[in-house]
This record gives structure tokens, sequence and C-alpha cells, in this order.
């Protein structure tokens, strides 16, 4: 089974020219902190998303209530005034 | 004086790499400029982490799509670079250009970064970005670690760095 | 292999500043770099005056955003605009770039391009002319004020 642990190229610029680079594999705590983070940015991503579509969802009631003459509610209002 | 002076060019291999490091970067620049190629094995989001931190980072981009455009943030994770490289699915063979600029890397003072990026593709979808990035602390930027936030940069890609004077 | 980026000058200020000038640009150059990296002593806008020059209007397209709201703003002014309404610098770290080509041709008007950033406080960049045919050679930057630490960098690119 291919070894699919993830690797980092590392340039140590102390060292001279030639002899900079190295390949080595993330370490387990690095694997653990990446996933921690992606799943934290996901979370805040969903968020931000859900906020986006609720706004989106005021302003397509606020604009069918403009049209029919009802009356729109703070959060619809402000929306749409600028 | 040369002002603009290459320091490393990285360019992924065969196994691909999650990760591109830099360590004991040089003091004796004013700012640091980094350009980059970069494809994905999966998805396009990754992150420019000085000193291996991942605290403290505050960021706010404009973008287009190809089709729309929108603006995203201000963020304070450290996924700092949405949609920079290129993911699987574009192009066979095209990879993002990216230009990252660091300003005062050795100051005593919070770090800005600006980011310039296009992702090619032979359709459509292709993201333009320009991203303003702030990392909040004081301490001077002794390495850099560009890494994708899930699975690898594939072969060829490449980055390089510079210090400015 | 020739360096075509040259190091010409950085400033810093030591006390809170209004106005930076770089005068006397030398002109061996094409074109000319400048990063400005600092904070503000308050929230303000920030702009360039070239070559002292208030009688002209120089045309600038300017696009920001402060993550709650993007903005564009075609005009012109007599200072080119770097940053504006939406997106103020103020005592969070900024940094502004501003590339201006054929600075010191006189066939041809100049045009610029700048990049400012604020973190979370917003982004953008400017597009903008200075519409004389004169070479530059100076430069004054204003804002409301320029923070002690705050370095103006200058580079010149040659052809």
């Amino acid at each position: 089974m291919a070894d699919t642990t993830p690797m980092k190229i590392i340039v140590d610029l102390s060292k001279p020219e030639g002899e900079r680079e190295s390949i080595v594999p993330l370490t387990k705590e690095e694997i653990r902190q990446r996933e921690l983070d992606i799943a934290n940015f996901k979370a805040e991503q969903e968020a931000r998303e859900a906020e986006e579509a609720a706004k989106e969802a005021l302003k397509v009631s606020a604009r069918q209530k403009l049209v029919a003459g009802e009356p729109l509610t703070p959060e619809e209002a402000a929306l749409l005034v600028l | 004086m040369s002002a603009m002076t290459l320091v490393s060019t990285v360019t992924v291999g065969a196994g691909g790499a999650a990760n591109i490091e830099w360590t004991n970067i040089p003091q004796t620049g004013k700012d640091l400029l980094i350009l980059t190629s970069l494809r994905g094995t999966s998805g396009a989001n990754a992150r420019i982490l000085p000193n291996n931190n991942s605290s403290n980072h505050t960021w706010l981009r404009l973008f287009g799509t190809g089709s729309s455009t929108g603006r995203s943030g201000p963020n304070a994770n450290a996924s700092n670079l949405q949609d920079i490289p290129n993911n699987p699915t574009s192009t066979a063979n095209t990879f993002s250009n990216n230009s990252i600029y660091i300003s005062n890397y050795t100051a005593a003072a919070a770090k800005s970064m600006l980011v310039d990026s296009v992702q090619e593709n032979n359709a459509t979808a292709a993201f333009q970005v320009i991203s303003a990035i702030t990392w909040n602390n004081t301490a001077a930027i002794t390495s850099l670690v560009l890494q994708l936030d899930s699975n690898n940069f594939v072969q060829n890609s490449s980055a390089s760095l510079y210090i400015i004077s | 292999m020739t360096m075509a980026y040259t190091f010409i000058s950085r400033t810093t200020v030591s006390s809170n500043t209004a106005t930076v000038t770089l005068d006397n640009l030398t002109q061996t150059f094409r074109d000319l770099v400048i990063v400005v990296d600092g904070t503000l002593s308050e929230a303000a806008s920030a702009s360039i005056r070239f070559n002292n020059r208030t009688d002209l209007q120089l045309p600038y397209i300017n696009v920001q955003t402060n993550g709650n709201s993007t903005q564009i703003v075609l005009s012109d002014n007599s200072s080119l605009i770097v940053g504006g309404d939406l997106v103020q610098f103020n005592t969070n770290r900024f940094m502004i770039q501003v590339n201006i080509f054929d600075y010191t041709q006189t066939d041809k008007h100049k045009s610029v391009l700048s990049r400012f950033s604020s973190g979370q406080n917003g982004l953008g960049m400017t597009a903008g002319r200075f519409p004389a045919t004169t070479a530059v050679t100076r430069l004054d930057f204003q804002s409301w004020m320029f923070a002690p630490g705050t370095t103006f960098t200058v580079w010149g690119v040659s052809a």
C-alpha cells in the first residue's frame, strides 16, 4: 500500500546553496493541527454562507413585498435602504 | 546594491508536497516577495504562515470567479490564501500565478502582506484575487511555511523567495 | 546578471507627520516603485501629489472593500487618492505599493498603479494617471498623520 504521509520541503537558508533543501514527513502534531484548522475554517465558512443566504432570502422577500405594496420588516428595510 | 535578490526557488518533485518551508531567512533585507506557480491535488485553498504561526491572522479579499465578483472577510483564521492554487479540476498542466509581498519582515511590528493571484483554466471558472493579510505579531519573520489546506501541491509547483533591500 | 531593481532611498517617520516629500527624484530609471509601510495616528485616507502640482486633475479609478461592502470610485483630484471613504488607514498596520511607470519620460502622461492593504480594515487598488508630459521629480505622500515608524522606501526600475 502506498505511503500517503504528507511531506514537506524545508529550505534552510543558513546552509550553502546545494545543501539547503530537505524533504521530510509532517509530524503527527502538524497533521492534527491542519485537520483542526480545516474543520474550524469549514465551520466559519458555513456560518458565513448561512448568513449570506439569510440576507438574500430577506432581500427577495423585501422585493416581493414592495411590489405587492405590503409593509417591510425593519430587517428587510435595512437591507434595501442605503 | 542589488535590491531584489533571489534567495531560493523550490520546485515540487514527483511525490508532491504538503508544505514548502523556508527557514533561517536572512534578516538583512526589508521586504520579502514570494512568487509562486501552484496547483493542488485537492481544493484550492492554502496558507502562508510566518514563523509557522497560525495565530493572529486577519485577512480580507476581493475576487472575480470568471462569472461573478465578490469579497470575503474580514476573517480571523490562518487559511489566508483562499482560491490561490489551481485546483485539480482546472485544465491539465495549468498552474496559478501568485505574488505575496511581505513588508518590513524584520520589524518589531505587525506584518502586512499583499497577495495578487490569478488561476489559469481553459474555461470560465478561474479566480482572480487580491488579498490583504495582517499577521498581528511583532516577531521578525525568520521562516515561512506555504501550505495547502489539504493534500499536496503537485509536481512542478514552484515558489521563489526574494529578499528586497 | 544585472539587477533591474535598485534601492534609492528609505525614509522613516520619527513623529506624527502629515506629509512626506520625496524631492529631487533621481532621473536615471524608467519606473519607480514606492512601498509605504506603517500606521496612522488616526483613521484617514492617503493621497499622493505629483511635482507639487495643484493645478492638474489626476483621473483615477479606485476599487476598495472594507469587508462589509465594496466601492468603486471613478473620479479625479489634484492628488491621487489611495484608500478613501470606505477603507481608511488607522492605527492598524497598512501597506501601500505604488508603481509609477515611465516617470522620467517627457513624451507621455504617467500611469500609476497602486495596491493597498490594511489587514481586516480593507484593501483595494487604484489606477490613475498624472496627466503631464513633464518628468516626475517630486512626490508628496499626504495623510492625517503618518505615525512614528512608518517607512517610505523607493526603488528604481531600469528599462
